[in-house]
């Protein structure tokens, strides 16, 4: 049970790291041609470029989707937890209503 | 009414993500000055927003509580607070990793960046205090005031750039010129884009875990039940 929840979450990170990181390619790839107010796309020789620090932006929206991702992760198991409890906890105490009844019932008989 | 607000919610809350990457990374301009990096304000402004809309709920329900006694208000002073933390972690990741390039360190004891680790500080205060006392009663009511306590954080968070000359940027989008006057109209549309976006998804998260406190509840009364015989 354990291992299938750590699989489960190791999986949802690097699939999110996976997403961020062809999301940051593709946006990276469209950039270029996109009329820009700020920068058109030319790198000018001995400046450096606009994109340097990308990999801190990377870092930056992936710490936020994992972040949000763990969270969630976290109330689906602690939900599943509460759900079970809960369950256990009618059917323990219906169980023992039924035996009462039924002690009851063979305790009135004549 | 929950079977149409819940998927709702959801699918309005995806997309205005999509819309917001979008935007982020598609239609607005690469600054001038830090490049690439100033994409992170997009999302790190936009997790501070709901920090302190996060407590702010937590103090108002928290007073709420104090006055009525009811645990519903209590359940979401609680619930609040828990879906703020992750933001103002979250806040205090995204920070540094724009402050390494922009300013050459991760962390420097700005006004700005100290307030908001006191902040988280007291959000984590609050959680291990409703973790570690095992009466519900006597832990709602000390949490309640350690959540009105901590909410005189916010103003100081909020206004920390004005009252001491630190290293981080005054604000931009409630700028002393006018809203949004600190910023170029593309960059402007991003960013609310954004703000609207975390406050769908910190009300998701926040009614999920709200929900989640009231069959804790009903565990306790079963509890209380099969314990009763």
């Amino acid at each position: 049970m354990v291992a299938d929840t750590c699989t489960g979450a190791w999986r949802a990170t690097v699939l999110s790291v996976l997403v961020s990181i062809l999301f940051l390619a593709a946006a990276a790839a469209a950039q270029t041609g996109v009329d820009t107010t700020a920068w058109h796309g030319a790198v000018i020789a001995g400046q450096p470029s606009p994109w340097r620090n990308a990999h801190f932006v990377l870092l930056a929206y992936g710490a936020i989707v994992v972040g949000i991702i763990l969270y969630l992760w976290r109330l689906a198991s602690f939900a599943g937890r509460l759900k079970r409890d809960v369950q256990t906890l009618e059917r323990m105490i219906e169980a023992r209503d039924r035996g009462v009844g039924q002690g009851r019932a063979r305790s009135d008989h004549p | 009414m929950r079977r149409i607000l819940w998927p709702g919610g959801v699918a309005l809350t995806i997309t205005g993500f999509a819309l917001s990457l979008y935007l982020v990374f598609i239609r607005t301009a690469v600054d001038r000055e830090l490049g690439f990096t100033q994409k992170i304000f997009y999302f790190h402004v936009p997790c501070a927003w709901v920090t302190f809309l996060a407590f702010a709920i937590t103090a108002a329900s928290s007073i709420v509580f104090l006055v009525t006694r009811r645990t519903w208000w209590d359940d979401l002073a609680y619930s609040s607070l828990e879906v703020g933390t992750v933001f103002t972690t979250l806040v205090l990741v995204t920070g540094p990793l724009w402050a390494k390039p922009t300013w050459g360190a991760y962390w420097v004891w700005d006004a700005r960046l100290t307030t908001t680790l006191v902040l988280w500080l007291v959000e984590v205060a609050y959680l291990l205090l409703r973790a570690f006392i095992e009466e519900p009663e006597r832990a709602a009511k000390y949490a309640a005031v350690l959540g009105l306590l901590g909410a005189l954080d916010i103003p100081i968070v909020h206004y920390s750039v004005a009252l001491w000359r630190g290293m981080h940027p005054s604000p931009v989008v409630m700028a002393r010129e006018g809203f949004g006057a600190g910023l170029p109209l593309d960059f402007l549309v991003a960013l609310l884009v954004s703000l609207v976006s975390f406050t769908l998804l910190f009300v998701m998260l926040t009614a999920t875990r709200l929900r989640l406190e009231a069959v804790r509840g009903r565990l306790a009364a079963l509890r209380h039940r099969a314990n009763e015989r």
